[in-house]
């Protein structure tokens, strides 16, 4: 199958780059609300085919022992889906990761208000700061929890189970925040629309060419 | 005499961008490494006059070159110049014996006065 889109070695460096200058400020942001030092890896960068997907992603399914899942679609300049997964324990565990009393943990409604909030927090900085490298300004729709306190066996299934898959391929940007003090895993995997690949490859010969 | 340059980061484009931000007067020569144990072994072998150095690296990150650096007991000028921007990045960083830390996108203003408080350039 033909590429739409094919980045050369270079791009690919320049978007792991501008990846990694969104992944630090949002680990900024991370380790403020944890109060602990967060431990970042360099991000991976890469064009996945829609027929490779469950492969591309099978590794998810045996990290953790359960997850949480949530989605945000970005728009208006780039578009596509940001999909943030805390791992690493159960939702009890990550309230007292989180500092949250035992009110707040208590009911389910707040207790995915509290997931949504974090991943607002932290999907919003990595992705506008991002975008903002890249030259455009991404709005953000509100998050969605699809995933509570689930096998991550389950992963492929909460993401894309049932649904039709309509594109050939995407871009998909991964970065992932380890405490590792707290045994606490949050990982962001970010996917690129094939409309705004063309986008993307522009703002990279710019910034190469710059 | 120009001072002896080592730029340390796992991405080209972000060497490229230290390499243009570094002042047109300063008489420097510059050395690349691409990672943590090129650079290690390029100081092994050369006391270079000031090190810019990336954080965020695979295999050997920025803070154990860092670590290695100060065990070995050199005396080289490192400025970190990194995206992790955690207040406690920076903090270590210094008490592993860094000058100064710079956020990326790195600034060439900043980079300047950076360089001019520490005497390394008029």
């Amino acid at each position: 199958m033909s590429r739409l889109v094919s980045f050369t070695s270079e791009e690919l460096d320049v978007l792991k780059e501008v990846t990694n200058i969104g992944m630090g400020q949002a680990g900024s942001t991370l380790a403020e609300v944890l109060g602990s030092f967060v431990t970042l890896r360099v991000p991976e960068v890469r064009m996945v085919e829609a027929g490779k997907l469950q492969e591309a992603l099978a590794p998810f399914s045996q990290k953790y022992q359960a997850i949480n899942v949530v989605r945000q679609a970005f728009y208006d300049g780039l578009k596509g889906e940001s999909i943030l997964i805390f791992g690493g324990k159960s939702f009890h565990s990550l309230v007292e990761v989180l500092g949250y009393g035992e009110d707040d943990a208590a009911l389910r409604s707040r207790q995915r208000e509290m997931l949504m909030e974090i991943s607002n927090a932290i999907n919003g900085t990595c992705l506008l700061g991002l975008g903002e490298q890249l030259g455009f300004s991404l709005q953000l729709s509100p998050p969605v929890l699809a995933g509570y306190d689930q096998s991550s066996a389950d992963f492929y299934n909460i993401v894309f189970g049932g649904k039709e898959i309509f594109w050939q391929e995407t871009l998909l940007l991964e970065v992932q925040f380890h405490i590792q003090e707290k045994d606490f895993f949050c990982e962001i995997l970010m996917f690129f629309a094939e409309e705004s690949l063309n986008r993307i490859s522009e703002a990279l010969a710019k910034l190469l060419d710059g | 005499m120009a001072h002896s340059i080592l730029i340390v980061d796992d991405s080209a484009f972000s060497r490229r961008i230290v390499n243009r931000a570094l002042p047109a007067d300063w008489d420097v020569r510059v050395t690349e490494a691409s990672d943590g144990k090129m650079a290690l072994d390029l100081c092994r072998d050369h006391a270079f006059d000031v090190i810019f150095l990336d954080l965020t690296m695979p295999e050997i990150d920025g803070f154990q070159v860092l670590s290695t650096l100060r065990e070995r007991g050199t005396k080289h000028k490192v400025f970190v110049i990194s995206a992790d921007v955690q207040p406690k990045a920076r903090a270590t960083c210094l008490e592993l014996g860094a000058l100064g830390f710079l956020p990326k996108p790195l600034s060439e203003k900043t980079l300047r006065e950076m360089l001019k408080q520490h005497g390394l350039i008029q």
